[in-house]
């Protein structure tokens, strides 16, 4: 974890010394009850996500124990053996790696998909001039408020009628664009110098030559921002997934989980075991990238 | 957005002149978000609009049946207590976390040691799925788990009993619990709007103000929350959307237990529509959801909005 202090965003702002001359012992206790206030929020916001991936090495009994212990009495890796196998279908095969690979598949066609038709929309709202762009960037902005329930009945319907319903597609086609993702690339391709188009046009250069060769080299950080939200949010999509993907072979992890605990309600050792296959990944790739989902968010209307 | 007109020096074009070829280009761009939204958000609004007026079960023919289904949805007990829940959850979990996350970004902006841990640490929660935070509550919140025990090791002097925060009708808990927990995994994710906007507060209005000898809170009420007015705005727009359409936790952690004291609209129409196949119905109430949305949206604009220009 990155504990050394950086100058992050946040320290670029150079917070000028009220007082340069000494510190008043004022100074202390406010800086006192400042940390007192960020660690007890830490164990707030940490404690649980801390106390199930340790819950997740101990035995269902010492999972249920009173008083709680807080480390393994015994390091134990069989509930994740267990939950590896919990499930077979009637061929005999288990279920829970298929879920794995059932969200990695979901989760990186999405992206795919996104990357490029979000980038050529954001790019065409950003940098082209055609009629009526502001009444559908408008539209666009004003989908985002509509709740996902209320359009889940006629897309199930509508995905049912063409055979799609319980297959990939039923995910991966409503998911190919994202609102929210297009407007986001919108504000990064706006950032860039409008003369970089009129150079390339100058020099005989298409609009898709100068949207491939010019602007998404130029745009990398933010579609590394676009990859991992949308991969993040797929991994952990669950109302669209459980309408629409039915059998037990076909489920993502999320659905697959509650699914798990439909069966094995009271065994949380397996529960939380299988809920890490879930969390681990994302975390990882959050404390890896981390900077660009400060970037997302930075995008996403802040800086509107 | 551009708003000079680019009539360029155009070189050998052929047949179209750039204007053309651009916005054709233009809309070809746009085209799969058009053609996608058309099918699946504005076509599928306009169904479930007309499905409300239907006899739509599963897969039968729909036939119009006029406003049967609102009178039913009016006369439906369960609709108006899962109304009560969802708007009472909304309120609560909008309000607190969005001053929950205003008051974290103010403390965390400032000179310190770790910063950058605090504000990785304090994301995990928004990057985990609902599903998981969902699987972990429901053990931390069972009698024996580690929230009674936390509890009643700090208050065990005033007589707190432990509690089945998800199960015990009587003691009303379990709505509140989802109202927790939703609050401490949103307001990390809200903070960093907030922090980000921060930093935009330029320092002298806060040395201008330190010299006109305000401090504290009269800076932060005075300085900080007008500056960030728009920032506040988005994130109470935002927070309300989400609240409202609370699911997946209801799903998994009550199944609007107990005694429907976590029902909500959306775990409601969920249930119509995919568990009794009463789909025309479900539509009725997601519409009426829509409306209530859209109405508290266009409240909040009246009183917190302000329209940014050049959006």
């Amino acid at each position: 974890m990155a504990t050394k202090v950086t100058t992050s965003r946040a320290g670029v702002v150079p917070a000028p010394e009220t007082k340069a001359v000494g510190r008043e012992p004022s100074y202390y206790v406010l800086m006192t009850i400042r940390y007192a206030v960020l660690l007890l929020m830490t164990v707030i916001f940490l404690g649980p996500f801390i106390m199930a991936l340790l819950g997740s090495f101990k035995t269902n009994l010492e999972v249920l124990t009173w008083p709680p212990t807080f480390f393994p009495t015994e390091w134990r890796l069989d509930n994740y053996a267990s939950v590896w196998n919990v499930l077979p279908d009637p061929a005999g095969n288990s279920y829970f790696p298929r879920w794995i690979l059932n969200s990695f598949i979901l989760s990186a066609s999405i992206v795919i998909a996104q990357l490029f038709f979000c980038s050529l929309a954001g790019f065409a709202f950003a940098r082209l001039n055609f009629p009526g762009k502001g009444i559908v960037f408008a539209a666009m902005l004003s989908t985002m408020m509509i709740p996902g329930m209320v359009l889940m009945i006629p897309k199930y319907q509508i995905l049912n009628a063409v055979g799609l319903v319980n297959t990939y597609w039923a995910l991966i086609i409503p998911g190919m664009v994202s609102a929210g993702m297009i407007f986001m690339l919108t504000q990064f391709f706006r950032s860039i110098p409008k003369d970089l188009d009129e150079a390339a046009w100058i020099d005989g250069a298409g609009i898709f030559t100068t949207y491939w060769r010019i602007i998404l080299p130029l745009a990398k950080p933010a579609l590394a921002t676009l990859a991992l939200l949308t991969f993040q949010g797929v991994w952990n999509t669950y109302l669209d997934a459980l309408v629409l993907l039915q059998t037990p072979d076909m489920y993502p992890l999320t659905v697959g989980l509650g699914f798990l605990k439909g069966q094995y309600a009271t065994s949380y050792n397996i529960v939380l075991a299988g809920s890490m296959f879930n969390t681990v990944p994302m975390v990882l790739l959050f404390m890896i990238f981390s900077r660009f989902y400060v970037q997302g968010a930075t995008y996403s209307g802040v800086k509107g | 957005m551009a708003t000079q007109a680019q009539a360029a020096p155009t070189p050998q074009v052929t047949g179209m002149n750039r204007k053309t070829i651009e916005a054709l280009t233009g809309y070809l761009f746009v085209s799969p978000w058009i053609i996608l939204s058309i099918i699946f958000t504005f076509g599928a609004m306009i169904y479930v609009f007309y499905l409300s007026f239907t006899d739509l079960k599963l897969l039968n023919t729909p036939n119009l049946i006029g406003l049967t289904n609102y009178i039913r949805v009016a006369k439906d007990p369960l609709f108006w207590t899962a109304v009560g829940n969802t708007l009472l959850y909304a309120v609560v979990v909008t309000f607190f976390q969005t001053a929950l996350a205003l008051v974290l970004a103010v403390v965390l902006n400032a000179k310190l040691y770790a910063k950058q841990f605090f504000r990785i640490s304090w994301y995990i929660p928004s990057v985990t799925s609902s599903v998981v935070i969902s699987l972990i509550f429901i053990w931390i919140f069972q009698k024996e788990g580690i929230l009674n025990y936390a509890l009643s090791t700090l208050f065990g002097w005033t007589g707190f009993q432990p509690v089945a925060w998800l199960t015990d009708a009587r003691a009303h808990t379990a709505l509140p619990a989802l109202m927790l927990l939703n609050i401490s995994t949103t307001a990390p994710t809200f903070m960093l709007f907030f922090l980000a906007a921060l930093q935009d507060i330029p320092e002298d209005i806060y040395e201008a103000a330190s010299l006109d000898g305000a401090t504290g809170l009269s800076r932060f009420f005075k300085i900080t929350v007008p500056m960030l007015r728009p920032i506040i705005f988005l994130v109470v727009v935002l927070g309300t959307i989400g609240t409202l359409q609370l699911f997946d936790q209801v799903n998994i952690m009550t199944a609007g237990g107990p005694l429907n004291q976590t029902t909500t609209i959306n775990y409601l129409i969920y249930n119509s529509a995919f568990t009794n196949y009463d789909m025309a119905y479900a539509c009725a109430m997601a519409f009426m959801l829509f409306v209530l949305i859209f109405a508290l949206f266009l409240v909040q604009n009246r009183f917190l909005g302000e329209r940014p220009e050049g959006r």
